[in-house]
């Protein structure tokens, strides 16, 4: 074994030989210059970082991240304002879907002229959970996910492209090609790492309310979210 | 002997478990700074998460630096412990410590941070060395020159060459660096949070310092730690 490959010697600079092991190392370094000297070595580099420590954070980076928690916050307590509305509206649209399906089925079959219906779009994946909703992408290997959003306004454009770089994306065109104007159906991409939408949507929060429009299946890595701008009110 | 009559007569009566935790989260609460933080932070008060911000931002800070040798990413991923410490403290159980509960989320974010990182890297095509990796983008700059050879280092100085040889070597070499000699953490807890066995900890981390100790050998001396 030569002296390099010898990992005792970490062990033993951090205490972690056991002590039969750890005599027999020292009558070896008693005797072997050369593994005294990478012990010697292998000191100075464990030292050096002990003594130098741990890196100063950026001088306004508490400042950022209480703003990022206050965003939160507030997007919690609109969470918390709008969800009952919300629920009772789902809730009433799942009655109607149920009355609308009963009724189907209650219809005697083949009618006479009625046009051969195309086969009902079956949903693959489930859809999203509230947390999903209320928390934007999380991490995960394959989830549900707002893929699209609406921003209405003048400025909304403007808004979009410094959100998406605070996010480090950038805008696409369809074909995922870079662009800053957006398609004649209001249409423009954001391709972005699938972890930083959140802070995309978090930029954009500041506007106010967001429309999530659409949702998709999302697999971790980078992602094209739809965004449609509007630019009335 | 008073004393250890009445525990026995504790635990003939069934009150010697729940009086143990009982204590036990009464010595956590009485020995943890950061206790009255965590309650009140738990409770929604934003003044006193911001305490523990300002308590703990340089260390997580520089365990994501010292990770991902990027200071843009570092930046960004620091950033998301703590949004994600904030958005948890209601599951936050106080029987467990702060310190290593806010280092368990860093470490995780910085694995999901360097897999995003390198599949980025990877979708674009961009080449990726395995050896030492060298895509990172914005890799801290460090002068070239060595230090003179009888010139102590200052701090500053000193920490951009230890940032600068651990941007040179690979991944898995600097996660175990910081665990073992920034984090000061032992063996099997480091084999834990990285989910090998206690051997590879001890031979990676040998190999690592010797990669470490390639770089910093022509720079430093014993001058500079001693």
């Amino acid at each position: 074994m030569t002296a390099a490959n010898d990992e005792r010697l970490t062990a033993y600079l951090d205490g972690q030989l056991p002590p039969e092991e750890a005599i027999q190392l020292e009558q070896e370094l008693s005797e072997k210059p050369e593994l005294q000297h990478l012990l010697g070595e292998l000191r100075i580099v464990r030292e050096y970082m002990h003594k130098i420590g741990p890196e100063n954070a950026p001088k306004d980076f508490m400042e950022r991240v209480m703003d990022a928690v206050d965003m939160d916050a507030a997007r919690g307590a609109r969470r918390a304002t709008f969800s009952m509305p919300m629920l009772s509206m789902l809730a009433a649209a799942a009655m109607l879907f149920i009355m609308y399906g009963f009724v189907e089925s209650m219809k005697p079959p083949g009618d006479v002229g009625a046009a051969p219906r195309a086969p009902e779009k079956v949903l693959e994946a489930a859809p999203p959970t509230k947390a999903q909703v209320e928390g934007g992408l999380i991490n995960g290997p394959v989830y549900m996910a707002p893929a699209a959003y609406r921003f209405r306004g003048p400025d909304a454009l403007v808004a979009i492209a410094e959100a998406a770089a605070s996010a480090g994306g950038r805008l696409v065109d369809q074909k995922g090609e870079p662009t800053t104007t957006p398609n004649e159906k209001g249409e423009i991409w954001l391709d972005v790492d699938a972890s930083q939408v959140s802070r995309f949507r978090l930029a954009m929060e500041g506007r106010g309310p967001i429309e999530t429009i659409g949702f998709g299946q999302v697999i971790e890595g980078q992602v094209k979210v739809r965004l449609l701008v509007v630019p009335g009110p | 002997m008073i004393i250890g009559n009445l525990w026995s007569w504790l635990g003939s009566a069934g009150w010697q478990e729940p009086l143990t935790s009982m204590l036990s989260l009464a010595a956590i609460v009485a020995f943890d700074p950061d206790a009255p933080l965590i309650a009140r932070s738990r409770r929604g008060d934003r003044a006193a998460f911001g305490d523990l911000v300002q308590r703990y931002q340089h260390r997580v800070y520089s365990i994501c630096l010292r990770w991902l040798a990027n200071e843009q990413l570092a930046d960004e991923v620091a950033q998301d412990v703590f949004l994600a410490a904030w958005r948890n403290m209601a599951g936050f159980r106080e029987e467990a410590r702060f310190d290593t509960w806010i280092r368990k989320i860093t470490v995780n974010k910085c694995k999901n941070a360097r897999l995003s990182h390198h599949r980025k890297a990877r979708d674009r095509h961009d080449p990726i060395d395995e050896e030492p990796e060298d895509e990172d983008a914005h890799r801290v700059v460090v002068a070239s020159t060595a230090a003179p050879p009888d010139a102590p280092l200052d701090a500053a100085r000193a920490s951009d060459i230890l940032q600068s040889a651990l941007a040179r070597l690979r991944q898995d070499q600097r996660e175990i660096l910081v665990l073992r000699d920034l984090e000061d953490l032992d063996y099997e807890e480091i084999a834990d949070l990285l989910e090998v066995p206690r051997g590879t900890v001890k031979s990676r981390l040998h190999r690592a310092r010797l990669a470490l100790a390639a770089e910093l050998t022509p720079r430093i001396g014993p001058k500079d730690v001693f």
